[in-house]
């Protein structure tokens, strides 16, 4: 097996430390995410994940335990961070609300800017980021961002993490408050990236997303692991999922509707699943009543 | 990074302490009454002694002293730079010198001079810091409405301005929460804060004010929009839901405040 990107031991996270608003979000995480893999962080607000993600990049120090990129102690005394932020690409809730360049490239040339690289290699990233998101170069780099709209803001900011070229995206909420058709083009991008062998790590609220996207599950409970596992090790445990305020995914609930009215329906994550394993019912009945 | 942990001015901690329950106007002309009082008193002996009550004041609402004491960082350079002032141009040819750097010439009375204006400083933000650790904004508005209310004959705003105030420090940690998740997301892209020349200082923090300023438009139009959906039309005619009431407490409190003044302003 190949070494994990990103591994944490026993993370701990206090806010405010020495204050009375003193509060614990993460209580001894211990995590690995491996080349390739697409992990949904899922969890109650105010479980750990964004404080957890957060740790990923070295943007927080912390209070216990470590975190390694690619075998590397981020907090080791002479720890390159810059390095890690250039490979693991966080991607905050709502990045359109970062953007603040007079054209759509400068904003996306901001990361490898600072990465020291030559104007070529930055003008040839952004114009291949700008694809990646599904955004014609030519048609929008030129634009300011503040005239776009929001699905295509957020696209942008996201392009703006791309151009670093990063192994690994870290996505916060990433198709929060965009309407069904901008969720769905960017889960799309987001999908096609990791068919190029890109790491994901989506933190979300929606089952459904996770369900879909995610090759692994790991759900966070005040701060630590609840559960870490594949998403239908982790659907079957709905008694756990609801006591903490989370759901099954719609696709699988028909189902399990379906099965409470006497229908002989498998177990199905997604909406695919759920028409195959319908339709596998179906079929299967009709025979019978012949 | 948590900005919140260094910036505590306009920070209230709900807490029930016997301070957190006076009545705000108790405790907005207590302090202005203190602040007035800090500039008249003449000796150490008085700055002393205020310093101690103020202690006394921290404890009795329950304000970790670290945690109060904490509000002073960001006014550290300006308090350096009185106390450099002062020093060197504060006494006069007065006094005996203690060393001389170039044309510099530190005299004792200006020393003197340095840390006694150091000391009121001090002690001057530590109390209005105070206020607004006890004070909730809702509180603090209600209060400098009632008072500033007789000025309105002659064209003062009062609701509105109280209205105004009230506002900007209520969002001092929503800005500040901002500023964080602003700086972090370029952090992420690989920008550097702190880092080179003044210039390039300054330079790094145009991805943050940007986003910042557009930001706090937003929200100001959201918040705007939020009040005239609940029928908001300025001062005329609202009624409270909580009535300010003057208690036995606030006549105690305002009494002491007034008896220590008087001696800490004579107190040679």
């Amino acid at each position: 097996m190949s070494d994990p990107l990103i591994a944490c031991r026993g993370l701990c996270h206090t806010y405010l430390r020495g204050t009375p608003m003193e509060a614990m979000a993460l209580d001894g995480v211990t995590l690995e995410i491996r080349p390739g893999e697409v992990v949904a962080i899922i969890g109650p607000t105010g479980s750990g994940k964004s404080t957890l993600i957060q740790h990923f990049n070295g943007l927080l120090r912390p209070t216990a335990g470590e975190v390694r990129i690619a075998g590397e102690d981020l907090w080791a005394p002479r720890a390159d961070r810059r390095r890690a932020r250039q490979q693991i690409g966080l991607v905050f809730q709502f990045p359109e609300y970062q953007l603040f360049e007079e054209t759509v490239r400068k904003d996306v040339a901001f990361g490898p800017k600072n990465l020291g690289l030559p104007a070529e290699t930055i003008a040839a990233r952004v114009d291949e980021a700008l694809r990646q998101v599904g955004l014609d170069p030519g048609r929008f780099g030129d634009r300011s961002p503040f005239t776009l709209s929001g699905g295509e803001m957020r696209r942008v900011a996201l392009a703006g993490v791309l151009a670093m070229r990063p192994s690994c995206l870290v996505l916060d909420e990433p198709t929060a408050g965009l309407d069904p058709r901008g969720k769905e083009e960017l889960l799309e991008r987001i999908a096609a990236l990791h068919r190029k062998g890109m790491t994901l790590v989506l933190v979300t609220h929606s089952m459904d997303e996770a369900a879909l996207l995610a090759g692994r599950i790991v759900v966070m409970q005040a701060g630590r692991v609840m559960l870490d596992g594949s998403p239908h090790e982790v659907f079957a445990r709905e008694d756990d999922l609801r006591r903490i305020g989370l759901a099954l995914p719609q696709a699988a609930r028909l189902v399990r509707l379906l099965r409470g009215r006497g229908m002989p329906v498998g177990d199905a994550l997604t909406i695919v699943e759920a028409r195959q394993a319908i339709l596998a019912a179906v079929r299967g009945m009709g025979r019978g009543a012949h | 990074m948590e900005l919140t942990r260094y910036i505590t001015v306009g920070q209230y901690l709900p807490r029930s302490s016997p301070l957190h329950n006076l009545d705000p106007r108790t405790k907005i002309l207590a302090t202005t009454a203190l602040m007035v009082t800090l500039f008249l008193i003449p000796s150490f002996a008085g700055l002393g002694l205020l310093a101690a009550g103020l202690l006394a004041l921290l404890a009795l609402g329950q304000i970790p002293l670290g945690y109060a004491l904490r509000g002073l960082r960001p006014i550290a350079v300006l308090l350096l730079l009185t106390v450099f002032l002062n020093t060197f141009f504060g006494g006069g040819d007065a006094g005996r010198t203690l060393f001389q750097a170039g044309p510099l010439v530190a005299t004792e009375e200006g020393f003197r001079r340095a840390l006694f204006v150091g000391l009121r400083f001090i002690l001057l933000v530590t109390a209005a810091t105070l206020l607004t650790f006890v004070t909730s904004p809702v509180e603090l508005t209600d209060g400098l409405e009632w008072l500033l209310h007789p000025f309105r004959r002659v064209g003062v705003p009062a609701h509105e301005l109280a209205m105004m105030m009230s506002i900007a420090l209520r969002f001092i940690p929503t800005l500040l929460e901002e500023t964080e998740k602003i700086m972090k997301a370029q952090m992420a892209r690989g920008a550097e804060f702190g880092q080179g020349s003044i210039l390039r200082r300054a330079r790094a923090f145009v991805p943050v004010l940007v986003p910042l300023l557009i930001s706090a438009f937003r929200r100001s139009e959201e918040l705007a929009l939020a009040m005239e959906a609940r029928c908001y039309r300025g001062g005329e005619g609202r009624t409270r839901m909580k009535e300010l009431r003057w208690r036995t407490a606030d006549l105690v409190a305002g009494a002491c405040v007034i008896a220590v003044s008087t001696v800490l302003v004579r107190l040679r």
